[in-house]
């Protein structure tokens, strides 16, 4: 209803509406989880980020320099959870690197592949690396990438099973290139984690849990999005 | 980084309504994605100044010594180690130059004094009338054509140093110039881990600021690292090229030394056996020696009758050794005109036997003029002559059971028995000092280009070399046949480096030890040049 000042009120109400649901839009998830990827060069820790965050498969990866970055939000139990995943470096000369990554993680996937048996007896070493450089209510979950290629299997799914019991891990065979057991793999974890935050085990307060619980509002110069291609409503 | 951009010009649309997950409505990216719009300006002053910073410190550490990551070092293992190989080729190609260098000294003037004492023989069995003195005449003969001889082993290790010595000024200071930069590079590119290492103290992927930090340190690495592996590549392959090529050098113009050398003690040998032939059966006369010198006669004459063979061989060497006493190092020559004194019969080395005939016939004469003694000291033997005087009877007999660890690697890797058992009748001429020939790593590398990268072409590649090579026909072949089998294994796996097919070539040298046969075929040499 134009009341001759040249400015529609409903119109102008509804606009700010919507310019406070979209300013909110990055803020519905309740906690932000980090996750890192770790394992030997080649497994196909970039490929499984890659394929979880953009559900396709980069056949042609570059070899990661010291640590790329991926981000999806989830849901556990009805709670939006953000994953900030931390995809490591896998080759010898970054382990200095890498090793400054696994503070304050909250998940931890170690990737092996299950045509190399090299890469899964370095797993110990690895383990090693995690138990030592994250808190001790770390989740980690064991992943036997390339399942889809059965044919060259090197490592049986019995003894890496059995591995990951004697080391109290979870664990999965995956593989980044069909998608199979990439998404559970992210979120196994995450509902670990979730069940530890409800049962008290994880401290949301200590500084390098991991988790971080519903992120506070934008500060100055700060910027935060995600380019979320959310254009419901909007007319303008 | 996340940036606020509600206009994302990777997403139009129809690929957003792609990314509709069952899970939630909001597309995950990762990777470089991830941060589109960090400014990667490597060109600012600030940039150019933190990574000075950061390969100075690199280089500090490098300098001082200090421990560096062992991570960062385990990653570079084969290159340290192929470096290790490449420092070997040069010290050793030094070293062979200078022993080739005493070695010719040497033979100059042991040349000249046998050539002196034959002429003294000679002018003394014109004065003497008796059997001595025919004795005499034939022995200054002897000695001086010996002298002679001797002086053609320079022409073969004339032509070995210029080969060496062109090998090292172009191959190897061509592979030092890019080990040079390849230790640059790696210099940079440690330095930027470090610099990787301090950014990700404190990173934060939500933090844009921190991001950009790490975003520049990351790309600098990532060039850093790029270059660096490509340097890596090259130095590893020209390092197994030029020990391959230096095994290649040395093994064609050892062959020629040699068969010199041989030929030498083959001629030498049959003119003294000759003399002793027909001089059998003289008194043996009574001497004695310089009270300057060493061991009285005495001591001699009681063990005299109790030698064994083992000492007559150290008489041998040992007088010879006295004979030649040109410096302070000892260069006993075993078997030019070896001088010793009683014989056994059953010895089964034809020259010390007429040495000792020969010299007790002549020595009366020669008291005041020669260093002579001709006494040998028996207890001061030391292993190493012994040890030569076996090699010398397995070259020359080489059904002889006695292996010595010296004898059965020369054995092994020019293959004795065409060597020792025929007379080299053609005589093995002075190589003429044209230009070098094809021993350059290059040109092995272009040889290897026709034959699609396999062994053979490399052990066919001295074959099709212009060189003019003197060894006869049925020797060149034995060469690089015996070759094969003094390289150690032959590693048919490439090496992880390598994609090219024509590197599988290359491939084959990277597991060639300095320490083992190979280039053990140029320490036999400087052995026996020390010898």
């Amino acid at each position: 209803m134009n009341d001759g000042t040249g400015i529609d009120r409903e119109f102008l109400a509804e606009v700010c509406a919507e310019v406070a649901k979209m300013a909110t839009a990055p803020y519905n998830y309740s906690y932000i989880f980090k996750y890192i990827i770790i394992g030997d060069m080649g497994v196909g820790k970039s490929c499984l980020l890659h394929q979880f965050t953009e559900k396709k498969f980069m056949a042609d990866c570059p070899h990661t320099i010291g640590v790329e970055f991926g981000t999806r939000i989830i849901e556990v139990s009805g709670q939006k959870i953000k994953l900030q995943i931390w995809d490591t470096a896998g080759q010898e000369r970054f382990r200095a690197v890498t090793r400054s990554y696994y503070r304050g993680a909250a998940g931890a996937l170690m990737v092996y592949d299950i045509t190399r048996r090299s890469t899964y007896n370095h797993l110990s070493s690895w383990l090693t690396d995690a138990r030592n450089l994250t808190n001790p209510n770390t989740v980690i979950i064991l992943i036997g990438n390339k399942a889809d290629l059965e044919a060259q299997r090197d490592v049986t799914y019995e003894e890496a099973k059995q591995f990951a019991e004697e080391n109290g891990l979870l664990f999965l065979e995956a593989s980044a290139k069909t998608g199979e057991n990439v998404e559970d793999a992210f979120l196994e974890a995450a509902k670990k984690i979730y069940q530890n935050i409800q049962d008290g085990s994880l401290d949301l307060n200590a500084a390098e849990s991991g988790v971080q619980h519903k992120p506070s509002a934008p500060q100055g110069g700060r910027l935060i999005s995600e380019p979320q291609p959310q254009r419901e409503g909007c007319g303008c | 980084m996340l940036v606020e951009n509600e206009h994302d010009p990777d997403d139009s649309p129809s690929s957003s309504q792609q990314r509709q997950y069952t899970m939630d409505r909001h597309q995950g990216y990762s990777g470089e994605r991830f941060n589109r719009h960090v400014l990667n300006d490597d060109k600012s002053v600030v940039s150019q100044m933190q990574k000075k910073y950061w390969k100075t410190k690199q280089v500090l550490i490098k300098a001082t010594g200090k421990k560096e990551d062992e991570h960062v070092v385990a990653s570079d293992a084969d290159l340290d180690a192929k470096l290790e190989i490449f420092r070997i080729v040069q010290t050793s190609c030094m070293d062979l130059l200078k022993v080739i260098e005493k070695y010719q000294q040497r033979l100059n003037t042991l040349s000249q004094e046998e050539n002196e004492l034959g002429m003294f023989l000679k002018a003394q069995s014109e004065q003497d009338k008796t059997p001595a003195g025919r004795m005499m005449n034939a022995t200054s003969k002897a000695l001086c054509g010996s002298a002679k001889q001797r002086l053609a082993l320079r022409a073969p290790l004339v032509r070995l140093e210029q080969e060496v010595e062109t090998f090292r000024r172009r191959a190897v200071t061509d592979t030092l110039l890019t080990v040079n930069r390849m230790e640059q590079s790696r210099t940079e590119y440690r330095g930027a881990l470090l610099w990787m290492k301090d950014v990700s103290q404190e990173l934060d992927p939500d933090t844009y600021k921190q991001m950009e930090k790490f975003r520049k340190v990351q790309a600098q690495v990532r060039n850093a690292k790029v270059q660096f592996d490509k340097l890596k590549n090259d130095v590893c392959q020209k390092v197994d090229l030029l020990g391959a090529s230096r095994c290649n050098l040395l093994s064609q113009s050892l062959v020629a030394y040699q068969n010199t050398l041989l030929h030498f003690w083959e001629r030498t040998a049959r003119a003294m056996a000759q003399i002793h032939e027909s001089f059998k059966g003289h008194q043996p006369y009574k001497f004695t020696a310089l009270k300057s010198l060493q061991d009285p006669f005495s001591h001699l004459t009681e063990e005299e009758l109790n030698q064994n063979q083992e000492k007559e061989k150290d008489c041998v060497t040992n007088d010879i050794d006295k004979l030649v006493v040109l410096d302070e190092d000892e260069e006993p020559e075993p078997g030019a005109g070896g001088e010793s004194e009683v014989p056994v019969n059953t010895s089964n080395q034809d020259d010390t036997q007429l040495a000792a005939e020969l010299e007790q016939s002549s020595n009366t004469q020669l008291d005041e003029m020669v260093p002579k003694d001709f006494l040998p000291d028996m207890l001061e033997s030391d292993s190493l002559e012994k040890h030569e005087l076996t090699f010398l009877n397995d070259l020359l007999n080489p059904q002889s059971s006695t292996p010595s660890n010296f004898s059965h690697k020369w054995q092994s890797t020019f293959g004795s028995s065409e060597l020792g058992s025929e007379p080299v009748s053609g005589m093995v001429k002075p190589k003429p000092t044209d230009t070098p020939t094809g021993f350059l790593p290059s040109e092995l590398f272009e040889l290897s280009h026709d034959p699609a990268g396999s062994f053979i072409g490399w052990t066919d590649a001295p074959k099709q070399q212009p060189a003019p090579l003197l060894t006869p026909q049925h020797l060149e072949t034995k060469v690089p046949e015996t070759n094969p089998q003094t390289l150690p294994n032959v590693p048919s796996k490439a090496s992880k480096g390598n994609t090219q097919d024509k590197s599988a070539w290359f491939n084959l040298f990277a597991d060639l030890d300095p320490l083992s046969n190979p280039d053990a075929i140029g320490r036999t040499a400087e052995d026996h040049l020390n010898a």
